[in-house]
């Protein structure tokens, strides 16, 4: 028979009446001075163990036990097979050996979850959001460019047709029916650049078109702005950051808000972390339509290449947050395939 | 700073029980003492701890509400008054719809500011219109699921008095120079104070907006000197370093110490004022609070000890990469309740009970999850 001494407390007022307590079938008898109670167990509520504080059991009516006697409690927790979950969860707080393993896994965890989890999740809500979202914020962000960085082109309008038509046959070579639109730019600030807007607006600058030696170099840029928009990126960027967010608020969650600088950091750094793998998907796109073209993924080595010498120049570029070059040159060596 | 607080604060000054602010001490002569007692460990609350980020991780943070209540109920069953234990009743489900609106909606902020940023500022206006109220519905969820002897402790505050003085009159610290920042610190301490109680024994507050004044006036002047000093301190430190390459002092690098100085002495200053603050007005919300006539308070937090505490707890916690914390809360719990005892004018046995009215923990999940303050 389990029985243990405790402190019983009516709900009513706060005098602690010390009792004895014993389970008799399944009744929970409680005896003390002028105290004969009897409850059915299984309107007793067992609050589940907390290290070596005092276990607690709520009664009906607000009533409620307190006990010292943690082994007696534990043993009736055990014969009426209640807070089994939470046992389980008290063996891991109650060793060191568990909680070393814990820290592990939860290192472990958390980097396979950012690494793999966050992205699929992020790649199948980009595709499932209809793209028509994008529009609205494309042509905020343009308009934000143009006010800030962005002057209208130089380039001659027969030129500018020359390009508009290479674009036409990269879209249509490998842009899978989505629909497009290119547009000239000069820019002091960015110099030789181009970026995709989500909604298909890729901008070239003036910069870029007269650093590239030749239009098959321009037509690779397209093709991996093309490659962006193919993917979603943007979409998937912002998931992937409403992603980071949550997880290192659940993380940081018994340590600090979201609204700290701690919290922002790291997210700051997975992110940039994604970004680099964005740029090898896009140099995948360009490789395939270079290759069909048959021209081999050589132009756009090359003004990768060109490209980073210049960044370390006077001219700041945004491509300056591309992966090391290097390695995005040898991703797009394999990648070529001169002669199908 | 301020991130460990939150766990413990409410229960000690909820005891505080009510009426009568007459003359507590002049009827029964003869008070009893109690003091505080926390009998937790950090290496026992430490492996808490860590199972409990652990679980969270593993169960895309379904956990954390449970993990939530197990680190209050820890910090609660710890805390030990005139034999008895604190308990906190938080239902985990209660507090897992909680975490679940606020974390759906702060996706959706986030999703916003990136699709729509001209939408995303009308719900950062809509957060802070609903801010007293989710402070209002945090404090009510606290005290209602603390309980000691049996006996939950009560906030009778109105919801009309917390939009006054969370929204109300901090739109007029701007036109008042913020010279209103101390009378609106004062208000909300008799707010938490002056309507908290324990069963049907209602606390009184009896602080005084001048005093409050003073106190801030104070902690304004020592901020004030240790920016300086902090300032001086770093510029020196720059000056000495670079002594040696007076190339360097003839670049403009001397602006850059000044700047430097600055920056150090305007970041620390504040930080280290705000802990003398706070501890000073921990110990005059407390001497200022009566129950019923049966309970008052002494609270002696030196100030500088409680700064040298939060300085070495953040250190510890920066060094630590963060594991220290379990380490920091206990010390600051302990620290703190040290610092309390409690004066009974008669037995603590027959204070009777309120009916309880079930809480949401809506605001309890969102005041957490921003961080908000609204302890001591």
């Amino acid at each position: 028979m389990i029985e243990f001494s405790a402190a019983y407390f009516d709900g009513k007022t706060s005098a602690a009446h010390p009792v004895r307590v014993s389970l008799e079938g399944s009744w929970l008898r409680i005896r003390g001075e002028g105290i004969a109670l009897e409850f059915g167990i299984n309107d007793c509520q067992i609050v589940p163990a907390l290290g070596r504080t005092r276990r607690v059991i709520r009664l009906p009516g607000g009533a409620k036990l307190e006990s010292e006697d943690l082994a007696a409690v534990a043993e009736l927790e055990r014969h009426l097979g209640r807070n089994l979950g939470m046992t389980l969860v008290g063996r891991l707080e109650e060793r060191w050996r568990w909680v070393i393993l814990a820290l592990v896994g939860l290192v472990l965890f958390t980097a396979a979850f950012l690494r793999w989890g966050i992205p699929a999740v992020a790649h199948w809500a980009a595709f499932v959001t209809p793209i028509e979202v994008m529009n609205p914020i494309s042509q905020q962000t343009l308009r934000v460019l143009d006010d800030r960085f962005l002057q209208p082109t130089q380039l001659s309008p027969s030129r500018q047709a020359e390009l508009q038509r290479l674009f036409a046959d990269v879209t249509q070579t490998i842009g899978q029916n989505h629909s497009y639109s290119l547009e000239f730019r000069q820019s002091d600030l960015l110099g030789a650049n181009a970026f995709a807007l989500p909604s298909g607006i890729i901008v070239l600058t003036d910069e870029l078109v007269k650093l590239a030696q030749s239009d098959r170099e321009i037509a690779g840029v397209m093709a991996h702005e093309v490659g962006h928009v193919l993917h979603r990126h943007s979409l998937q960027q912002i998931y992937r950051s409403v992603g980071v967010i949550l997880v290192i608020s659940v993380l940081l969650g018994d340590v600090t808000s979201v609204t700290s600088i701690g919290a922002s950091l790291p997210a700051v750094l997975v992110e940039s972390g994604y970004s680099r793998e964005f740029e090898y998907e896009a140099d995948a796109v360009a490789a395939e339509y270079l290759n069909r073209k048959g021209w081999g993924t050589k132009p756009l080595i090359e003004i990768l290449i060109r490209l980073s010498t210049k960044v370390g120049g006077s001219e700041r570029s945004l491509l300056s947050t591309h992966p090391a070059t290097e390695d995005r040159v040898r991703a797009l060596e394999k990648l070529a395939q001169p002669n199908r | 700073m301020n991130s460990q607080n939150s766990d413990l604060e409410f229960n000690p000054h909820g005891l505080a029980q009510s009426p009568d602010p007459a003359s507590p001490a002049a009827e029964q002569p003869k008070p009893q003492i109690h003091r505080f007692q926390f009998t937790g460990s950090a290496g026992e609350f430490f492996r808490i701890w860590i199972v409990n980020i652990f679980l969270s991780i593993v169960t895309l943070g379904i956990y954390s509400a449970w993990a939530k209540v197990r680190s209050r109920q820890y910090f609660y069953a710890n805390t030990v008054l005139a034999g008895h234990n604190f308990e906190y009743l938080g239902n985990p489900i209660s507090i897992l719809k909680g975490n679940l609106i606020v974390g759906g909606l702060f996706a959706l902020f986030v999703l916003m500011q990136n699709l729509r940023p001209e939408l995303a500022l009308v719900a950062l206006l809509a957060f802070f219109a609903v801010y007293p109220f989710l402070v209002y519905s945090s404090i009510r969820f606290l005290a209602a699921n603390s309980s000691y002897r049996g006996i939950r402790f009560r906030f009778h505050g109105t919801l009309g008095e917390s939009y006054l003085i969370y929204a109300g009159l901090p739109l007029l610290v701007f036109f008042t120079l913020g010279l209103i920042i101390p009378y609106i610190i004062f208000r909300q301490r008799k707010y938490l104070f002056g309507h908290a109680a324990y069963g049907t024994s209602r606390n009184h507050f009896r602080g005084e907006p001048g005093a409050v004044y003073a106190i801030q006036l104070e902690a304004l002047g020592i901020g004030l000197v240790i920016a300086l000093a902090l300032g001086l301190v770093t510029f020196g430190i720059f000056a000495v370093l670079l002594s040696s390459e007076p190339d360097l002092l003839d670049q403009g690098a001397s602006g850059v110490l000044g700047i430097a100085g600055v920056y150090v002495g305007l970041i620390l200053g504040p930080v280290l004022m705000q802990q003398y603050a706070r501890a000073r007005m921990f110990n005059y919300s407390f001497a200022n609070s009566f129950a019923d006539g049966k309970v008052s308070f002494i609270s002696n937090l030196k100030p500088w000890d409680f700064m040298w505490l939060q300085i070495t707890n953040t250190l510890a916690i920066i060094f630590s990469l963060g594991l220290a914390i379990p380490w920091a809360r206990v010390r600051y719990v302990k620290h703190v309740l040290a610092a309390l005892s409690v004066l009974t004018y008669g037995p603590l046995d027959n204070i009777v009970a309120e009916k309880a009215e079930q809480e949401s923990a809506l605001g309890d999940a969102a005041t957490d999850f921003f961080n908000v303050d609204i302890g001591l």
